[in-house]
Formats: C-alpha cells, structure tokens, sequence
C-alpha cells in the first residue's frame, strides 16, 4: 500500500509540475483565473440573450445551468489528464518505457498524474462559483451550503471525481494501441456528458432515448446530488423520484463498477499492446 | 526545416486535412442537433452558406498559421497560451450566443464585440447563423451586418491573415534560429 501511496504522491507532483512550471507564478495565476471567469460570461450572455428574446427572466435555469456548469469543469481536465498521460509519455517526452520498468503500478501513476489536473481545476471551479455568488446573485445564481450536508457534499464530490478518474482510465486505456488520438478522445467523450449528463438543462428536456443514456451515466447522479446539496431550490430532471442516499447509492455502485472495469480495460489495453509492440512506440508525432 | 519546401504551403496543407475534419465534425454536430433537438435549419441560400463556411476556415487556419509561427518560439507556454485564449475567443466572438448580443451591451461589451469581430469566427459565425437559421431568428435583432458584407470582411480577413502568417512565419523561424530554439523537443 505504502508503494502505492508513493507512486500516487510523486506523480501527483510531477503532473502538477509539468501543469503548472512552463510559467511564471503570476501568469499561471491569471490563466487559471480567465479561463473560468470567460466561461461564466459567455453562460451570462446566453442567458441574457435570452432572456431578452422570451422577455421573461428564468434566474432559476439560470442557476441551474450555471452550477452545471461550473462542476463540469472537473469532467474536460480530469478525462483530458487521464487520457494524455500514456500518449505524452510515450510520443512526446518518450519516458514510458523508464516509467513503465519502474516497480511501481502504471495504473495508479496515471491516477497521481490525472489528480494534479483535479487539484488545478479546484481554482477554477471555486473561482467559478465565487463569481456566481457574489457578482450574478442579481441574475439568479443562488448557492446554500449548510453544515449538515457538507458530509454529503464531500462525499458526493469525493465519488464524482472517482468514477470521473475510472471513466477516464477505462477510455484512455485504449491509447495504449493509439497513435494521438487522446485529444480526439478528449474533446468527444465530456462532449456526449455534456449533452446526455444534464448539465445545462434538465433531463427531462431530451427525448425518452436521451434521457435512457443519461442515466445510465453515473456523472448524471453526481450532478443531480451536487445541485440539491447547493440550489435552494429544485427544478424537475426527471430524478425527483429518489432521494438524496438514493442517487449517492446509485453514484457509489456506478463508481464501483467503472472502477473495477477500468482495471479491466487497463489490463487488457495493456496486454494487447504489449503483445504487439506498442508499449513504448513513436510515431513521430 | 532543411526540406526545400514553403512553410505556408505546408501548413496549409495539413490544414486541408484539419479542415475535413473540421466539417465532418461541423456536420455531425448539425446533425445531433436536429436529431437529439429537433433544430429546424432554413437555408435560402446554400452557395453563400459554403462560401462563409470555407472563407471562414480559411481565415481562421491563416490566424492560426500566424499564431503557429509563435511556437518556433515557444513550447510549452505557446501551448498553454493558447489553451489560454480559448474561453476568452468563445466568449468574444460569440460561439454561444449571436455576437450581436455583446455589441449592444454597451461600453465594455461592445469593446470585447469589436475585438471578437477580429477573429473570424465571430462574423463567420453570425453570418452562418443568419443564413441556416433565418434572419428572422432571435428576432432578428442581434445580428452584427448582413451576411453579404461578412462575408465580404471575411475575405479580407482571409487574406490578410495569410500575408501576415507568411511574414511573421519568416521572422519568427529566423528568430528562433538565432535563438537556437528551432529544433529543442517539447520543453
């Protein structure tokens, strides 16, 4: 254990490196802050725009959408953090093959790597939501977080982020026997939880299939869970039939299973590339 | 870099290549729209609907280029500068809203509008939006120009993105010669 709590611990550190010493502090500092700030005003003038179609402001949409929003951020740069690690370590710095010997789990060496992007998308994600709270309560954002539902608040973000790391060792597993396709990967995967997750609207807004897919994935549950635990309010998406422990119940089974079958594909996209040469292959890209 | 090859023709060659990518990711999204949203597309006009599209790839692959040359530079930091810009680019050029939304919000919105309207993407945008969904939608009210005139502005942008790439690949390649930057690997 005490093994893998190191490997955790220093590729954590190597990948919070490599994020965050191409810089200057104070120029790393600036692009964590625009980064966020720019993609809240762009949910602001959507909003605005509108709003002054319809004529009618819907601050709880709004809010709705926003806190989505925010929490998604989690979901782009955790997946990219996991899908990236085997393909710049073996295209770009070409260390793999010294990671890989190493005595140490290349499984949890990419979760240490894939934790440092988590801890840089912490900033952005709470300077998101300190913008909402105290620069759009105007526009509806409204956020409570009472002592009582902090466990579950925690436990919640602490299960979100888990099965957000499995999902993305289970699909990056698969860059094992890619050239350079994890930024395509990337790009496509948080673009189908964007859509079929609820993040920006309610479930219940896609069609019947939609919302079947939807809840199949378990990062639904974990946006469903965190806007309870911090709207003041509740709009319907189609999960007001379960309670709090239910939805975390169904986030902790669905985490379980990514996790157990992220070690699965890792095994088997690992054996497959090792069978095939491709374990420390350059393609020169 | 030794090749006896222009560096703008090899870019934009690779570019060609992106750009198909590029459309058939276009027309994917066009079609999860209408599937998964029912989006209702009224195109009056397809010839002028492909000349905005590939006038703005165009433009925005000359934008690129120009920004490319950034990278003889840099590594790393070009990556992450850019990686930077892109909330900031979606933002002011109205990826997500009609940028004529942000040119009537006054004082500094109106500024960020301007600057957006730079980047081909924010008028190739607006007049790809007015000629799929109608000029008619939104109300009709937040449209920047007419899709004539940005697609006129745009082929300006086109070219003068190209030139500047050209000029600015050719410095920046002698730059980092000098430098000594042109073949160091991902620092």
């Amino acid at each position: 254990m005490s093994t893998y709590w190191r490997t955790f611990k220093t590729a954590a550190w190597l990948g919070w490196q490599m994020d965050s010493n191409w810089t200057e502090p104070w120029l790393f500092v600036i692009y964590s802050i625009v980064k966020p700030v720019a993609g809240a005003f762009i949910l602001i003038f959507m909003y605005v725009v509108i709003w002054s179609i319809n004529g009618i402001p819907d601050p709880h949409s709004f809010a709705f959408l926003y806190i989505g929003n925010a929490f998604f951020i989690f979901v782009g740069s955790t997946l990219l953090g996991t899908f990236q690690v085997i393909q710049s370590d073996r295209e770009w710095y070409q260390t793999i093959r010294y990671v890989y010997i190493s005595p140490i789990s290349y499984y949890v060496y990419i979760l240490g790597r894939a934790f440092s992007k988590i801890v840089v998308s912490v900033f952005a994600v709470l300077i998101t939501l300190a913008f909402g709270v105290f620069l759009l309560g105007s526009y509806g954002v409204q956020m409570q977080l009472s002592l009582d539902r902090l466990p579950l608040f925690f436990v919640s973000l602490a299960l979100g982020l888990f099965v957000l790391l499995a999902i993305g060792i289970t699909l990056g597993a698969a860059t094992f026997l890619m050239a350079r396709h994890s930024q395509t990967l990337a790009e496509a995967v948080p673009g189908v939880f964007y859509v079929f997750c609820g993040v920006l609207f309610p479930l219940t807004i896609l069609p019947s299939w939609g919302q079947a897919i939807g809840e199949a994935i378990p990062l639904t549950y974990w946006f469903e869970i965190t806007r309870r635990i911090l709207l003041p309010f509740q709009l319907n998406t189609g999960l007001a039939g379960f309670d709090d422990l239910e939805i975390l119940a169904f986030l902790l089974v669905s985490t379980v299973i990514f996790f157990g079958l992220s070690i699965g594909v890792f095994k088997l996209g690992e054996y497959l590339a090792r069978r095939a040469g491709k374990i420390d292959m350059t393609t020169s890209y | 870099m030794m090749a006896p090859m222009n560096r703008i023709a090899l870019l934009g060659g690779m570019a060609v290549g992106g750009m198909f990518m590029t459309s058939v990711r276009a027309v994917s999204t066009l079609v999860a729209g209408v599937v998964v949203f029912g989006v209702v597309f009224q195109v009056a006009n397809p010839l002028m609907l492909l000349a905005v599209f590939f006038v703005t790839l165009v433009a925005l692959y000359g934008l690129g280029m120009f920004f490319a040359s950034l990278y003889l530079l840099w590594g790393r930091e070009a990556w992450n500068l850019s990686a930077l810009m892109e909330e900031p680019i979606f933002f002011s050029s109205g990826f997500y809203f009609p940028l004529g939304g942000l040119y009537q919000s006054g004082g500094w919105g109106s500024a960020v509008a301007v600057l957006g309207s730079i980047i081909p993407a924010g008028l190739g945008l607006d007049a790809l939006r007015q000629l799929t969904l109608g000029e008619t939608a939104f109300g009709g009210k937040f449209w920047v120009l007419s899709a004539p005139v940005e697609l006129e502005i745009l082929v300006v942008l086109a070219v003068g993105f190209l030139i500047l790439a050209r000029y600015a690949l050719a410095y920046l390649e002698t730059l980092a010669k000098r430098e000594g930057k042109l073949t160091s690997r991902h620092q």
